[in-house]
C-alpha cells in the first residue's frame, strides 16, 4: 500500500474502492439498488416498503453518547414515485443500559417516503444494527438509495455487510426483517 | 510535493491526517467544529455551567468584502449539518448564498433551503458580516441555536468558492446572546 504525502493530482481520480476523508468525519456514499427481493410479497419484488441494514452497530460500541447522522437520498420508479431526502440522529446511552434511542428522524424533505429507522431484531457479526425502511413502489423499476454517515465514520460505516429487503408493511407496521 | 497525472486507485483511499480538495468542483471539504463553549468571563455564563447564551456564531475565514482578498460579485453556496446534544434537540441542515456587491461592497446572505424539522427558517439562523475585522478583513459568520449544555455536538460546513479562503484566516466559535451581533 502506497503512502503519500501531500499530493497533487492534475487531471482526473478514479477510485474503484471507498474514499474516506478520515478528518472531516464524512463517510462516502453508499449506493444501493432500490429493486430488492421481498420474503412475504408476490410476485417478490412487489412490497410496500425497502428495508436496509447498515453496518452501523446499534449500541454503544458504535454510538453510546457519541450520535452519528445518517444522511438518505433516493428516488424509486421512472418518475420518481417515491423520493427520499431525511437525516436521522443515531444514538444509544452510553453508560451500562445501552438503551437504543430509536426512532429520531431530525429532518425529512422527501415525497412519499415515510422513513423509519430501527434497531435490528437479530443480530449480525455480533452485534444488532440500525437499520430503517421507506417507501417503495410494487415495481421492480429503476431506482436508487445513497446513505451516508456523518460522525464516527472512520470505521463503523464499514464494519459489515449492507443488506437490503421488500415487505409488504407499512411505517407504523412495522415487519423487523433483519 | 508529488504531482500525479489521472490516477486510478484499485482500493481505498484514505485522508488520514489532510484533506481532500476537489478543486474541479469548486466545493472545499467539509470542516468540522465543535458545538460546546465553556469558556469563562462572558458575563459568567458557560455551557459548562448550564447558563450558555443560546446562540453559537461560527466564525469562518471567509473575506466579507470586495477587496482583491474578499468576495465581491463572487456569491457562494454556503452549507451548514450538525446538531447538537445527545438527542439532537437542535438539528442543523441548512444552505445559503452569499453575496458581496463589487460596487458597494453590500453583504447579503439569502437563506435557500432548511430541512430541520424543529427549527425550519427559525430566526435562531442568521449570517452576518462581522463588525470587527480579523486579518485585516471582516469576515462571513454563521448563527445557529445551542443548548446550554456541553453536551455532545458537531458541526460541518463547507461552501462553493474557491478553496483557497478555507484557510484564509483561523476558524472561531463563541455563544453569543444575539443572532447578529457578536464578532
Amino acid at each position: 500500500m502506497a503512502t503519500l504525502q501531500n499530493s497533487t493530482i492534475t487531471g482526473r481520480l478514479q477510485i474503484t474502492g471507498k474514499l474516506k476523508q478520515i478528518n472531516s468525519d464524512v463517510s462516502n456514499w453508499q449506493v444501493l439498488s432500490h429493486c430488492a427481493n421481498g420474503t412475504d410479497t408476490t410476485p417478490v419484488y412487489a412490497g410496500g416498503r425497502l428495508h436496509v441494514r447498515t453496518p452501523i452497530r446499534a449500541d454503544n460500541t458504535h454510538l453510546g453518547w457519541n450520535p452519528i447522522i445518517m444522511e438518505v437520498r433516493g428516488y424509486h420508479s421512472y418518475s420518481g414515485e417515491a423520493t427520499h431526502n431525511f437525516m436521522a440522529l443515531l444514538n444509544s446511552t452510553g453508560d451500562s443500559n445501552n438503551t437504543w434511542y430509536g426512532n429520531q428522524i431530525r429532518s425529512d424533505s422527501g415525497h412519499n417516503s415515510l422513513p423509519l429507522v430501527y434497531q435490528s431484531t437479530n443480530t449480525y457479526g455480533g452485534y444488532k444494527r440500525v437499520c430503517f425502511s421507506v417507501t417503495k413502489v410494487g415495481c421492480c423499476c429503476t431506482g436508487h438509495i445513497w446513505i451516508r454517515f456523518w460522525n464516527n465514520t472512520s470505521t463503523a460505516p464499514y464494519d459489515y455487510a449492507w443488506a437490503t429487503e421488500g415487505r409488504g408493511d407499512s411505517q407504523g407496521s412495522l415487519s423487523a426483517p433483519f | 510535493m508529488a504531482t500525479l497525472q489521472a490516477t486510478t486507485i484499485n482500493g481505498d483511499l484514505s485522508a488520514s491526517n489532510g484533506k481532500v480538495f476537489d478543486s474541479g468542483s469548486s466545493f472545499t471539504p467539509w470542516y468540522k467544529l465543535g458545538h460546546c463553549d465553556c469558556h469563562s468571563g462572558i458575563d459568567g455564563r458557560s455551557d459548562c455551567l448550564g447558563n450558555g447564551y443560546p446562540y453559537l456564531h461560527v466564525r469562518t475565514p471567509i473575506p466579507a468584502d470586495n477587496t482583491t482578498s474578499g468576495i465581491g460579485w463572487m456569491p457562494a453556496m454556503l452549507e451548514l449539518v450538525g446538531y447538537h446534544t445527545y438527542s439532537g434537540e437542535k438539528f442543523h441542515n441548512h444552505k445559503w448564498v452569499l453575496n458581496t456587491r463589487g460596487d458597494n461592497n453590500g453583504f447579503s446572505a439569502t437563506e435557500l433551503s432548511h430541512q430541520a424539522t424543529s427549527e425550519g427558517f427559525s430566526s435562531s439562523y442568521n449570517v452576518y458580516r462581522s463588525a470587527s475585522t480579523y486579518g485585516g478583513l471582516k469576515r462571513v459568520v454563521m448563527v445557529m441555536p445551542k443548548v446550554a449544555c456541553c453536551c455532545t455536538g458537531n458541526l460541518w460546513i463547507r461552501w462553493s468558492i474557491s478553496s483557497q479562503y478555507r484557510n484564509h484566516h483561523a476558524w472561531a466559535t463563541q455563544m453569543f446572546n444575539s443572532t447578529n451581533t457578536g464578532y
